[in-house]
C-alpha cells in the first residue's frame, strides 16, 4: 500500500481559531498559482476536448439491424446530460462536425467496394478531411463517407447506426463502418455481438482476413 | 476579490459553469423572505412569463439540489434551482401541508448583479444546534444562518473561512463530532472543519485530487463509509472524481491518501469499465461490507449505453459493480437508510416517459424491487440562460432528488422532485402489501423571474 501525502495542516490540533481573515493552506503545488497555471491550461484542453468530443457521432445510415439491438435509451454516455430527466433536447453544435461539413458523396455504378475506388464519389472524398473515411458500393452505386469514431461499451449495444458496425482501425480506435471488418484474427473483430436468430449471441470468427459473424450478412462486399 | 476569481477560474475551469452576466443590477438583501403555498401562489417578483415556453433548450434544471433539513415537525429541506439567484426552504407536514421560503443571499458587490448559486450543503455553522446552509456562489459564497424557522443570510467570510467555488459541497460528521466541509471539483479540494460544540473553523485545507478521465464528468463526490480501513482509524473518507475511488484515512484534521480503488471486474454484456457513477451514495447497513450504489457511466466518446444502476462491492483492493436491472435508464438515485435496511428511490426514464421505482436492500447485498410507477412529473427549467450560454452545453449529471422517512409512519417513505415551479412527491408505502407507490404534485410557481435572467 502506498502511503501518499497530499496534504499537510500547520497545526496537529483537531481545531484551530478561525483567523480574521484566512489565506489559502497551499499543499505542495498551489492550485491557484496563476491564471494560466494547471487549472486554466487543463480546463481550456478540457473544454476543447469535450467541446470536441459533442460533435456528430451518430452515423448517417438509416437501414435498421436484424434483431434491433440498437441500444435506443435517452441515457448514456456518461456523465453527460444525455440522460438527465426531463432534459430539454439542447442544441448538439459542438465539436467536429464531420458529418455536417461533409455529408458524403454519391457518383459511380458499382458491384462491389473495390470497384468504387476510382469512383466520382471517391475523387470527391480525396480533398476532404477527416479521421476515417471509406468509399463503398451499396446499391449499385458508390459511396464516400466520413467515418465516425466509436466505442463499445456493451457486447449487446451497436454504438452504430445499423447495418454499420464498431469496426476496429488500430489500438483503441474504432469506427462505424458498412464496409467488412477486416481481420488478422478474431480479437480484430468488433466487440460488439449482434443478437443471433434465438436471440443470444456468438463469436466473431476471422475468416480470409474478414469477421464472420452467424446470421451476420455485411451490407456491402 | 482576488480569491474569488481565483474562485471562478476553478470552476470555470472544471467546465461547470462560467459567470454570466445578468441584466439587471442586483436587488438582493440579506435575510429570507418566506410565503406560504397551498396552491401555487408566485412568488415576490415572479411575472407573467407564459409558462408554456419556460424550460426551452435549456438545461439548468438538471444541476438542480434539493438537501434535507432537521425538522420539529414533517420534514424540510432546502432546494437550489439552477438558473435562480435565490434558494428556498420547503417545510412539509405529514398531513400534507407545504410551505415555501426563498433565502436571498447577501447584496454581491464587484462585477456580478446576481447571485449565481451552484452548491448547497446543510450545516450547522454557528453550532448553535440548528441547520443553516451554506452555498457555494460564483458571485461570492454565502451561508443562511437558521434559527430552526427563518434565515439570515450572509457573506460566507463573516461566518466561516474564505472558501472556494466548487463544483459540489458536503458535509461530514464523524464519529468524534469533529465536521468537515467538503468542497470538490474534479482536481481540487478543499475542506474547514470544527470541533463538537465549537463555532470556529480552521483555514482551509486546499489539496490536489488524483485527475480523473479528462472525459469524464462526474460530479466530484465525498462520501464517508466504514470497512474500508482498518478499525481504529475508521471511517474513511472515500473521493469519487472519475472511475477509480481514492480512499482517504483521517487523522486529527488530515485527509491521507491511502488507497486507490479501480474497477476489479467486468460483468457481462460490459466490456468496458466504467468511467464513472453518477450519484454514487454508500449504503452502510448493520453488519454488512462496505457497499455503494451509483448509476454507471462512460465518458462523451461512447454512445447508445443506458444508464444502468450499479451495486458496488467495495473491498480494500477494489470494487465490484453488478447491474441492478430497472424497467428503464435510470437518471438518477436516492438512498434511504432505515434501521437492517435502505430503500433505493430510482428515477427512470426513456423515449415513453419518466418513471419511479422503489428498491429495498436487505441482507447486506439483496435488492428487491418492491414497486414502481409511470410519473406525470414534468420537469422545465427556469428560462435562464444555461451555464456557458451559446454553442456549448454543458454536461450534467441529471436531477438530484431527495428522500426521507417518514417520521410518524414506519415503512413510508418519501421522495421529493422539484424543479423551479413544481414540488412532486412520491410516497412509497410499505406498511400495505403489496408495496405502493403515489405521486402528488404541489405547484409552487406558475411563473418565474430573476434577477439572474430579467
Amino acid at each position: 500500500m502506498t502511503h501518499v501525502r497530499i496534504l499537510h495542516s500547520s497545526s496537529a490540533a483537531p481545531v484551530r481559531p478561525k483567523a480574521a481573515r484566512n489565506t489559502w493552506v497551499l499543499m505542495g503545488r498551489d492550485p491557484f498559482g496563476g491564471p494560466f497555471k494547471g487549472c486554466s491550461l487543463w480546463g481550456i484542453l478540457t473544454l476543447l476536448l469535450l467541446i470536441g468530443c459533442r460533435g456528430n457521432r451518430s452515423s448517417t445510415n438509416t437501414a435498421s439491424e436484424p434483431g434491433g439491438a440498437d441500444g435506443s435509451s435517452d441515457g448514456s454516455a456518461g456523465a453527460g446530460g444525455q440522460a438527465d430527466a426531463g432534459a430539454q433536447p439542447g442544441p448538439d453544435t459542438g465539436g467536429s462536425q464531420q458529418g455536417q461539413a461533409f455529408d458524403g458523396a454519391v457518383g459511380g455504378e458499382c458491384d462491389t467496394n473495390a470497384e468504387c475506388a476510382d469512383s466520382p464519389a471517391a475523387q470527391e472524398l480525396e480533398n476532404i478531411r477527416c479521421a476515417g473515411q471509406e468509399v463503398y458500393c451499396l446499391d449499385q452505386i458508390c459511396h464516400a463517407q466520413c467515418l465516425d469514431p466509436c466505442v463499445v461499451a456493451r457486447s449487446d449495444i451497436n454504438p452504430c447506426t445499423p447495418p454499420r458496425l464498431c469496426v476496429k482501425v488500430v489500438g483503441s480506435l474504432a469506427f462505424c463502418s458498412i464496409k467488412p471488418a477486416p481481420c488478422a484474427e478474431a480479437t480484430d473483430c468488433p466487440d460488439y455481438l449482434p443478437p443471433t436468430a434465438d436471440g443470444g449471441q456468438a463469436a466473431w470468427a476471422c475468416q480470409d482476413g474478414v469477421c464472420e459473424y452467424p446470421g451476420l450478412e455485411y451490407a456491402t462486399h | 476579490m482576488r480569491c474569488r476569481l481565483w474562485a471562478l477560474f476553478a470552476v470555470a475551469c472544471c467546465g461547470c459553469a462560467t459567470n454570466r452576466a445578468a441584466s439587471v443590477s442586483n436587488t438582493g438583501s440579506g435575510g429570507s423572505s418566506g410565503g406560504n403555498f397551498g396552491g401555487g401562489g408566485d412568488s415576490p417578483g415572479d411575472t407573467q412569463a407564459d409558462v408554456s415556453e419556460k424550460g426551452a433548450g435549456t438545461t439548468l434544471y438538471v444541476r438542480s439540489q434539493l438537501e434535507s433539513m432537521p425538522s420539529a415537525s414533517g420534514w424540510r429541506f432546502a432546494a437550489l434551482t439552477v438558473g435562480l439567484s435565490s434558494i428556498e426552504v420547503f417545510d412539509q407536514t405529514a398531513s400534507g401541508e407545504t410551505s415555501v421560503q426563498k433565502v436571498v443571499g447577501p447584496p454581491v458587490s464587484g462585477d456580478c448583479s446576481a447571485h449565481v448559486p451552484i452548491a448547497l450543503t446543510v450545516e450547522d455553522v454557528d453550532a448553535d444546534g440548528a441547520a443553516d446552509i451554506v452555498v457555494l456562489d460564483t458571485c461570492g459564497n454565502w451561508v443562511a444562518l437558521g434559527d430552526g424557522t427563518a434565515f439570515q443570510t450572509v457573506a460566507l467570510e463573516q461566518v466561516l473561512p474564505e472558501f472556494p467555488v466548487f463544483e459540489s459541497i458536503g458535509t461530514v460528521v464523524f464519529d468524534d463530532g469533529l465536521h468537515m466541509l467538503f468542497g470538490g471539483s474534479d482536481r481540487i479540494a478543499a475542506f474547514v472543519a470544527r470541533g463538537p460544540e465549537q463555532a470556529q473553523f480552521i483555514e482551509p485545507v486546499v489539496f490536489g485530487l488524483p485527475w480523473p478521465s479528462l472525459l469524464t464528468r462526474v460530479v466530484p463526490t465525498f462520501f464517508v463509509t466504514r470497512g474500508l480501513l482498518e478499525a481504529e482509524v475508521e471511517p474513511a473518507v472515500v473521493y469519487q472524481g472519475g472511475a477509480s475511488l481514492y480512499v482517504y484515512q483521517r487523522t486529527g484534521e488530515e485527509l491521507e491518501l491511502v488507497r486507490t480503488l479501480t474497477q476489479s471486474a467486468l460483468e457481462a454484456p460490459y466490456v468496458l469499465p466504467f468511467d464513472g457513477f453518477d450519484h454514487i451514495a454508500p449504503v452502510e447497513l448493520p453488519g454488512c461490507p462496505p457497499a455503494a450504489l451509483g448509476v454507471g457511466v462512460f465518458a462523451s466518446d461512447v454512445q447508445g449505453v443506458p444508464r444502468g444502476l450499479q451495486w458496488l462491492a467495495l473491498s480494500a483492493k477494489g470494487y465490484a459493480p453488478h447491474e441492478v436491472v430497472t424497467s428503464a435508464s435510470a437518471l438518477s438515485i436516492r438512498l434511504v437508510l432505515d434501521g437492517d435496511y435502505a430503500i433505493v428511490g430510482v428515477l427512470t426514464g426513456d423515449e415513453s416517459g419518466h418513471g419511479f421505482a422503489a428498491y429495498r436492500i436487505q441482507d447486506c447485498s439483496a435488492i428487491e424491487l418492491m414497486a414502481d410507477i409511470p410519473i406525470q412529473f414534468s420537469w422545465h427549467a427556469p428560462d435562464a440562460p444555461a451555464f456557458g450560454d451559446g454553442e456549448y452545453v454543458p454536461k450534467t449529471n441529471g436531477v438530484r432528488f431527495l428522500g426521507v422517512a417518514d417520521p410518524g409512519k414506519t415503512d413510508t417513505y418519501h421522495f421529493m422532485l422539484y424543479d423551479g415551479y413544481t414540488l412532486g412527491t412520491l410516497t412509497v408505502d410499505g406498511g400495505s402489501q403489496p408495496w405502493q407507490i403515489t405521486e402528488k404534485e404541489v405547484p409552487i410557481h406558475d411563473t418565474r423571474s430573476d434577477l439572474a435572467f430579467e
